[in-house]
């Protein structure tokens, strides 16, 4: 199944068990779907329970709190990542606060659906990865699940869970590509790391026998290069990866990784969205309160650079993280 | 080859599109093309588009108008080699589908150098999944129950294996030896420990010797390289002593310049540092010349390994006792097999003789 | 301390390192006449020596250390300093 497919199947459930589920977003009716087709066939069997809003990013949202606050469990799409930056204010003085402000006596279930990522050529404005703009802003929750992951059942756990607003980000190159759920594949070995939380954390590696050589902590999107970078160092070098990937984005669910760092004691943190003051930056802080004895090397982040993402593919090749340079990073330190 | 063999993917033409439509094809199969020429035109949901290839060569279709690609399909197949591509190409219509099919087991790089170096059947390969060079040394290993023990070579002894290997297939080693009777010698040495203060051995005085023969046989203090002879500048001799579990060779450097005392001087104080674990590096390199000394055991006779880049060693075993019929007296003899094995190469059995003989000839001068 | 001690001490390092029995070594003791005393494992004995007085012996000191008597006058001096 795929990714994309996984997700429809999600919305389409929701919709299904839960009267109060609204689906609010851009294009995302019958017969188009959305500019993704992750809600497509929903319009049609849920009338009016799915909303085609005009362009209006801020107005969306703010309808979605507005009908969380009315007892509704609103998923609100934003077409493209990058225009979440137009509902920043109703994410950051709105929904993160609203609950707080008015004296925590409810809750404030919301999700907001939204595409992030490049290497489709689509230009500054079309590519970006930004979450991290709201890694501090309280009473948020970033949800982003990778091919390894079931991302249907993500969302599915999310809605059931949530009482405060959710981020819950997808990447676009991974809507096409086949979901996958074994355990263990031949070459290599999935297993879950937190089985009692929430949202799942995953650890993925080509020979489970053998103490890792390095970590590779990533999420979403840049899971799919991971995966090939960790398959090509194992037949160049035999050189052994774990890649964690949690599906909770922030807070991150630091305990489940921690493990596996202090058993080998370097680490590679990658992301798709610039690296200064990113996810891997929080990372780097933690572990070094908590886990700086463990340390056998400098952490290194892999990230985007700091420059607006050209249009042309090579170019953006060049700005965004690559196999290379994750190879790179890991065979320093290694 | 891989250089050879490179295709055309279906590109990704939009956000909501993996499928297209193929609705030109610009060139003919087996016609020769540039990078960036248009070799096809597909069309999505949105817009037609031009396919450019990214290679020169002789092209190949692997679709036909009308057809419904995906996104990352092969569509065009483009080789350098217009003999490799066609070889390519009845390769992918005698399988129905290369890719999906190969059952041949999946190598790292390791392994396939392993599978090469130790000749395995790859088909013996029972394992799932990417096969590690581990999996191939397990195959060769023995069976561990009728051991009782089994032990790895590291480090120095490692290397010690490696080079007594390549010096056994690269020289080609003879050995003569003398019977040197050391009666007199043996009664000297032992005066001179009771009576003087000064430390003799016999280990000293035959480095010593050996220095001096040196000297005038050139040949052994030299290494040959294919058909080159290097003769030595200097003459630093090596001791092989073999204490215990370890072996060490301190180098007495410029030997012909001291005197037996001052050799066994710098013997102790390279043994003792290597002892305490202090030894400088530069006692165990460049020797020229080497001794192994089995003296102190009750080895007769033996024939030592030459060491890399030289082209002798003198084997020194212990002392022998023998009956002699002197002057209608029989007498006890004391003797010592001295040995030497050489490059025989370029050195003959006359030469080694007359080096053997030139070194009791200095220790009979020293008397 | 004291000639008397380090002589003691000096014939019990030789007894123990070249494994004789108590009487078989004195103040008279020399290399050549002790049994196992050869050139090569002195450089035992010295290392033995070493370890139990604390100092380090040059060469020309090493190969003057033939006899229990030497040892001991050379001791002496190295430790008085």
């Amino acid at each position: 199944m795929r990714y994309l497919e996984s997700l429809n199947l999600a919305l389409d459930q929701i919709m299904s068990d839960n009267q109060n589920a609204v689906i609010i977003g851009e294009d995302i009716k019958d017969p188009y779907g959305g500019a993704f087709k992750v809600t497509k066939g929903l319009s049609s069997k849920y009338g009016h329970r799915v909303i085609s809003s005009p362009i209006s990013e801020s107005s969306i949202v703010g309808l979605g709190i507005g009908l969380s606050l009315n007892g509704f469990k609103p998923i609100v799409e934003i077409m493209f990542g990058d225009f979440i930056t137009l509902c920043a204010d109703q994410i950051i003085n709105g929904a993160s606060k609203f609950p707080w402000m008015y004296g925590s006596n409810f809750d404030l279930p919301m999700i907001i659906r939204t595409p992030m990522g490049g290497r489709r050529g689509y230009g500054p404005t079309h590519s970006q990865t930004l979450e991290s703009l709201f890694f501090n802003i309280p009473n948020i929750k970033i949800i982003s699940p990778s091919i390894f992951h079931d991302p249907g059942q993500i969302l599915k756990d999310t809605f059931y869970k949530m009482k405060e607003l959710n981020l819950f980000i997808e990447n676009k190159i991974s809507y096409p590509n086949e979901i996958i759920l074994k355990e263990q594949v031949d070459d290599y070995n999935i297993s879950i790391i937190n089985n009692n939380t929430e949202f799942v954390t995953l650890s993925l590696v080509f020979d489970r026998q053998t103490r890792p050589d390095i970590v590779l902590l990533t999420y979403g999107g840049m899971s799919n290069i991971c995966f090939e970078v960790a398959r090509d160092l194992f037949i160049e070098e035999e050189i052994i990866i774990e890649i964690i990937i949690p599906s909770l984005v922030k807070p991150v669910p630091f305990s489940d990784f921690h493990e596996s760092i202090i058993s080998c004691g370097k680490l590679v943190i990658v992301e798709e969205g610039i690296s200064i003051c990113g996810w891997g930056s929080m990372i780097t802080s933690n572990l070094n309160d908590e886990l700086f004895d463990s340390l056998k090397a400098k952490p290194v982040i892999v990230g985007s650079k700091e420059f607006p993402i050209a249009s042309s593919r090579k170019l953006e090749d060049k700005i965004l993280p690559q196999k290379s340079d994750i190879k790179k990073a890991i065979l320093k330190i290694l | 080859m891989k250089k050879n063999k490179n295709y055309i993917l279906t590109p990704q033409l939009d956000a909501n599109d993996d499928k297209a439509l193929v609705i030109d094809i610009n060139c003919k199969n087996y016609s020769s093309i540039n990078e960036g020429d248009i070799i096809a035109t597909i069309e999505s949901t949105k817009a037609t588009f031009e396919i450019p290839s990214d290679y020169s060569g002789f092209i190949y279709f692997l679709c036909d108008i009308d057809d419904e690609v995906k996104v990352g399909d092969k569509i065009a197949l483009v080789s350098d080699d217009l003999k490799v591509l066609n070889q390519i190409i009845d390769d992918l219509n005698n399988e129905s589908d290369v890719e999906k099919n190969d059952k041949s087991p999946k190598l790292t790089k390791k392994a396939e150098a392993a599978i090469k170096k130790y000749k395995i059947d790859i088909n013996k390969i029972n394992k799932k999944g990417i096969i590690k060079e581990k999996d191939i040394l397990d195959l060769i290993k023995p069976n561990d129950d009728s051991y009782q023990e089994i032990l790895t070579l590291k480090g120095n002894k490692q290397l010690g294996k490696d080079l007594m290997i390549a010096s056994k297939s690269e020289i080609p080693h003879s050995y003569v030896e003398i019977e040197f009777n050391v009666t007199k010698l043996l009664q000297v040495i032992s005066l001179l420990q009771k009576e003087s203060a000064n430390f003799v051995s016999l280990l000293g005085i035959i480095t010593y010797a050996t220095a001096n023969a040196l000297k005038t046989n050139k040949f052994f203090n030299s290494y040959r390289y294919n058909n080159d002879i290097f003769i030595y500048k200097d003459i630093n001799i090596g001791i092989v002593i073999s204490n215990d579990n370890d072996l060490s060779l301190p180098i007495v450097r410029n030997s012909d310049f001291l005197l037996p005392d001052q050799i066994v001087k710098e013997l102790f104080r390279i043994r003792k540092e290597l002892l305490k674990n202090k030894s400088k590096i530069k006692d165990y390199t460049d020797g020229t010349f080497t001794i192994s000394a089995l003296d102190h055991t009750a080895i007769k006779s033996f024939v030592p390994i030459i060491h890399p880049k030289q082209s002798a060693v003198l084997a020194l075993p212990s002392i022998t006792e023998k009956l002699s019929l002197i002057n209608e007296e029989v007498k006890i003899e004391k003797v010592i097999n001295l040995g030497i094995s050489f490059d025989h190469s370029f050195i003959n059995a006359t030469m080694a003789n007359n080096f053997l003989s030139d070194i009791i000839i200095a220790i009979e001068e020293f008397i | 301390m004291d000639a008397k001690s380090i002589t003691n001490k000096v014939i019990g390092i030789i007894t123990e390192t070249f494994l004789l029995q108590k009487d078989e070594v004195n103040e008279k003791s020399r290399m050549g006449y002790v049994k196992n005393w050869d050139s090569l494992n002195h450089l035992h004995l010295i290392i033995s020596l070493e370890q139990e007085f604390g100092i380090d012996f040059h060469e020309d000191e090493i190969v003057k250390m033939t006899s229990t008597t030497i040892i001991v006058e050379i001791i002496s001096h190295k430790i008085i300093k």
